[in-house]
This record gives C-alpha cells, structure tokens and sequence, in this order.
C-alpha cells in the first residue's frame, strides 16, 4: 500500500477517534485531552488490533509507523514549546514558601515511594540491560510528573482558577513541570552516556547550552517581543523566526543527547511573556499542534501500549503497587505539605487531587523512557494506564474532597489575573 | 527556622533515603537480557512442515524479535503470519508456546559470552515427532515503534 494514502488515512481515523472520544468524556465531566488520549489507547493493540486484527494491521502496518511517529514528534515538539510558553514567574511572586515547600515535598514524596517500589519491581520487570540506578530514578520520576496544562484547564472549567486554592496549584504544578522536566533531562543524559567522561561533556554541553539560552538568546527574544509591541501583529517573517528559533534550540538538545522536547520546553520557558506576544503565538500554534498533531501522539502511544502484556494475576498485582505508590506519594504528599504550610485540610486535600493529575506530560515522559529503553514494554503499559486512571479520577474526587459549589461563599479571589493563553491548552 | 526544619525534614531526609536505596538496590540482580532483534536459521524444517501444517515460516532463515518484561517474553517471527510465542527466560533459557496454537513450542538457550550473543535451540510442536533446530545472533537491542518491540 502506497505510503501517502495510508498515511491520509491513519491521520483521518485519529482525528475523528480523537475528538469523538474527547466529546463522550466532556460528556461526563472530564477533559477532552482525557477523551483523547483514551482514544489513542482504542486504537492500539489493545482494543483494535484485538478486536479486528486485520483491520488493525490493515490501518497502521508496521512500515507506517515511522512517519506517524515523526509527525507526533514535531507534534509534541509544538506542543511542549507551548506548555514552556505558558509558564509565567509571575505566578510564584508572594507565594514563596508555600510553593516552594508544596512543589518540593510533590515531587520528593513520589519520587523517594519511587524509588523504594523499584527495589520490588528491578527483578521483576527489568532485565541486566538498565542499571537499577537509572531504573529507579526513571519510576521515581514518573511517579512524580504533574501535567500543568490539563491541570490549569481542569482548575478553568471548575472556576477554581482565581481561588486561593486555584493560584496555588498553578504555581506549584510550574514549579513541579520545571523541575520535572529537569530531573527527566539528567536521567536521560545519565542513561545515554556511555562513560563518566561522556556523561561529564553532555553535563558541560548542558550546562552551555542552558547558560547561552537565558544569558544570549533570551536578550534576542525579548527584542522580538519588541518588534511585535512596535507593529501590533505577529508577522509571518517574526512567526518564522520563532519557529526556526524552536527548531534549533530542539535539535541542540537532540544533539546532545538529551531530548528534542527539551529544548522546545526551555525556548517556550524564556520566551517574553507579554500578555498579547504569548496569546498570539499560542493561537497561531494551537490548533496545529492540540487539534491535529497531538491525537496523532496519543494513538501512536497507544499502538506502543500493550494491555495484553498485562495478562496475569502477577501482572495485575504489579499495576496495583504502582497505582498505590503512584497517589500516596503525589495526593499524600502534596496534601501533607499544604496542609504544612496552612491550608484547611479540605483545600491541601483538593489540591494533592490536582497535583495527582499526571495526564499527557507522564505519556511524554513515559515514551522517552521506552524510547532509551529504560522501562519494559509490560512496565511502560502498566504505566500509561496509571496515567490515565490518574487523570481519569481527578475531576471526581476533587468534586467530592473540595465541593466546588461551596468555593465562592468561602475563599475570595485573590487578585491574580486569570491567563487565557494559560487554558488554551487542553 | 520553622521553615527551615520542615524543609530539612520532609526534602532533606527524602533526598538522604533515595540515595541509600539508590546503594541498596545495586545489589540487586535482574533477568538476563534477551530483549531485540534476532537473525536466526533452521534446519529440517520441511518434514516439519509437512507433518504440521500450521508452521507456515517459508523461507530457512527469518528475523525474531524478542519483547522482554523481566522474565516475560513475547517472540514474534518476522514469517507470513507473524507467528507470536508467550514464554518465560528461566536463566538463560527461553521456554515459549504459540500463542494461538500452544502444541507448537520453543525452546532455546542464549550465550551471553559470545560476541554478539547467540541462541541455540529447537521449534517443535506435540503433536508431530519432528523438531526444527534453530540458531540465531542478536541483531541489535534497541527497541522498535511498537511497545512489543
């Protein structure tokens, strides 16, 4: 079969899947993103390629797949750029020490419970090829992702967003994606060095490389946003130039060693943050990459997803662990410190819900870490599940722990402007 | 100095805990690695054929490849109809049925100390006298588009 047709095709059938499946779930109160990254997982082996084997490998042959997965990489290039763009200091000014505290404690609690789980599953899931050092500080960074996007919509759609409860959680979910982001990049560049000396010259190339961005490239942008302020409009010379800026900044991190999404994350991070400069570019990039590319990452993951991997008692057990780890040591955790640091125990509660959301971010992650062959297919299924149930779970147990209808008679907004171009996404 | 003491409590003493089990869990041991791709031969297949009509490998050599979750692998021959085997890596032996046809099984033994590694064994199924031996080298370890490799 010719490549472009099936190509045609395959994007089709996504897309249709993808905002029919996000529909049925806003149906039931959940975020389209959620609807589509089930979507994806419909379209896999999982259900597809058992249900109608042939019409399964009739739509995504395995010769396929490379350029599906190119397009879902620029896809997430795009999108990752986007999430980078989104984050704004100006969400920590006043709120320091809760943060601070909450956003570590978020991220450490699931993370060290990581680490101890791995002790269990290394013999059990792994094999000699992965260290258990690079195992365990894989899963303990995977129990720790928060994804800020389909958390700063959950908190629009639930009117939570100029709360207390709501300002908080956007800014310990940035802290977290910062540092997140961060701990993958080490991980990755652990896991790909060869040799200490080899790990110490991608450490230098990091280190440069973050250095030039905020110190050079970070002057030039703000020039851009100059340039835009002057004329009032995103010219398409000014959009290419971003856009070629995108490009290399991910191909250096490629290079390197670490991930392209990086770079796209750092560039979108440093990009100037006027208001008008951020919503233009996000609404030039949105749709491009959240309507069309992005289903396309979700139904690529789900043709890596294998359920039927995840077919004994044993197995089951595994992805119970994991479950449990996974919201005692982010939900635990995350109320634990806000409860700390002085909130009621109803909004520390409602807020380690928020914070256990781990949505696509933990895709992205989870499909570097099949990518450098870190995590096992049975581990990396049992892991997108965990994904999705953790997402799924958010807006009903924050209905139920918080009571949303009772948040205006009981906390006032606290001034904090609510960012439209931070709900664009999802 | 409140701050500081919750900070040192709930940050530091977690930082100090993931490295003492970063130290425990080296001596720790994993399953051998078989995961990849296999090049492997065969020989007598065609009485083998003839006695089981559902072997349909056509040709005398074929690519496997080889999903590893610990000890359990999912083996998937490259032939016409994508033969898939369910199995387990006792050691560094690999025990594995059809899964749609579990009379049909294979049984193989890597050897790690060679360079690249390399398998020994046989394909045989219940139902017929005549086994297949096979033998094959690891291609490659990196993992494909697909989860299962």
């Amino acid at each position: 079969m010719p490549q472009l047709p099936t190509l045609l095709v395959q994007i089709g059938v996504i897309l249709f899947s993808a905002r029919l499946v996000g529909w049925l779930f806003r149906k039931v109160h959940q975020p389209q993103v959620m609807g589509e990254m089930f979507a994806g997982l419909l379209l896999g082996p999982s259900l597809l390629g058992w249900v109608a084997p042939g019409a399964y490998a009739a739509l995504f042959p395995a010769d396929s797949l490379g350029y599906l997965n190119s397009l879902s990489q620029v896809g997430l290039i795009l999108f990752m750029f986007l999430v980078g763009l989104e984050l704004d200091p100006k969400i920590l000014r006043g709120r320091g020490h809760t943060t601070v505290l909450t956003s570590h404690v978020s991220i450490i609690a699931p993370f060290f419970l990581g680490a101890i789980l791995a002790l269990y599953l290394y013999p059990r899931l792994s094999d000699d090829s992965v260290t258990f050092t690079h195992f365990a500080l894989f899963l303990g960074t995977a129990m720790s992702i928060t994804a800020f996007p389909v958390l700063a919509r959950i908190l629009t759609e639930r009117k939570l967003l100029n709360t207390h409860l709501g300002t908080v959680a956007i800014a310990v979910a940035a802290v977290d994606d910062v540092t997140g982001w961060f701990i993958l990049a080490l991980v990755v560049l652990l896991v790909r060095s060869d040799n200490t000396s080899s790990m110490w010259l991608m450490l230098g190339g990091l280190g440069l490389y973050v250095l030039v961005m905020l110190l050079g490239v970070r002057r030039f942008l703000s020039r851009l946003e100059a340039m835009y302020e002057k004329r009032g409009l995103l010219t398409q010379n000014l959009m290419a130039l971003v856009l070629l800026l995108l490009l290399a900044s991910s191909w250096v991190t490629e290079e390197l060693g670490i991930h392209a999404l990086f770079g796209a994350f750092l560039i979108g991070a440093i990009m100037p943050k006027h208001p008008g400069f951020v919503h233009t570019l996000t609404e030039k990039l949105n749709d491009a990459a959240v309507v069309l590319l992005l289903p396309i990452f979700f139904a690529f993951t789900g043709i890596r997803t294998s359920l039927g991997l995840v077919n004994s008692a044993e197995m089951w057990f595994y992805f119970a662990l994991i479950i449990s780890v996974a919201i005692l040591g982010k939900f635990g955790g995350s109320t634990l410190a806000a409860r700390l640091t002085g909130m009621s125990w109803r909004e520390a509660g409602a807020l380690g819900t928020l914070m256990n959301t781990r949505g696509l971010m933990e895709l992205v992650l989870l499909n570097i870490g099949l990518d450098i062959g870190v995590i096992s297919p049975a581990l990396f299924a049992m892991l997108v599940l965990m994904a999705i149930v953790t997402t799924f779970m958010t807006s009903p147990v924050l209905e139920w722990i918080y009571f949303t209808r009772l948040v205006p008679r009981e906390y006032e907004p606290v001034g904090v402007e609510a960012d439209g171009s931070a709900t664009d996404l999802f | 100095m409140k701050v500081i003491l919750q900070y040192f409590m709930m940050i530091g003493l977690s930082i100090l805990g993931i490295l003492g089990i970063l130290q425990l869990g080296k001596s720790l041991e994993a399953p051998a690695s078989v995961g990849g791709v296999w090049s492997v031969q065969w020989a007598d297949l065609a009485p083998a054929i003839s006695a089981c009509p559902s072997i349909a490998f056509g040709a005398e050599s074929a690519e496997l490849t080889v999903s590893q979750s610990g000890k359990e692998l999912l083996i998937t021959f490259r032939d016409a109809n994508h033969t898939t085997f369910l199995g387990r890596l006792q050691g560094l032996t690999i025990e594995a049925r059809a899964k749609h046809n579990p009379d049909l099984y294979l049984q193989a033994t890597v050897d790690r100390q060679a360079e690249p590694d390399q398998l020994q064994g046989r394909l045989a199924s219940s139902q017929c006298a005549s086994a297949t031996s096979l033998s094959g080298r690891r291609q490659g370890h990196l993992p494909s588009l697909t989860g299962e490799h």
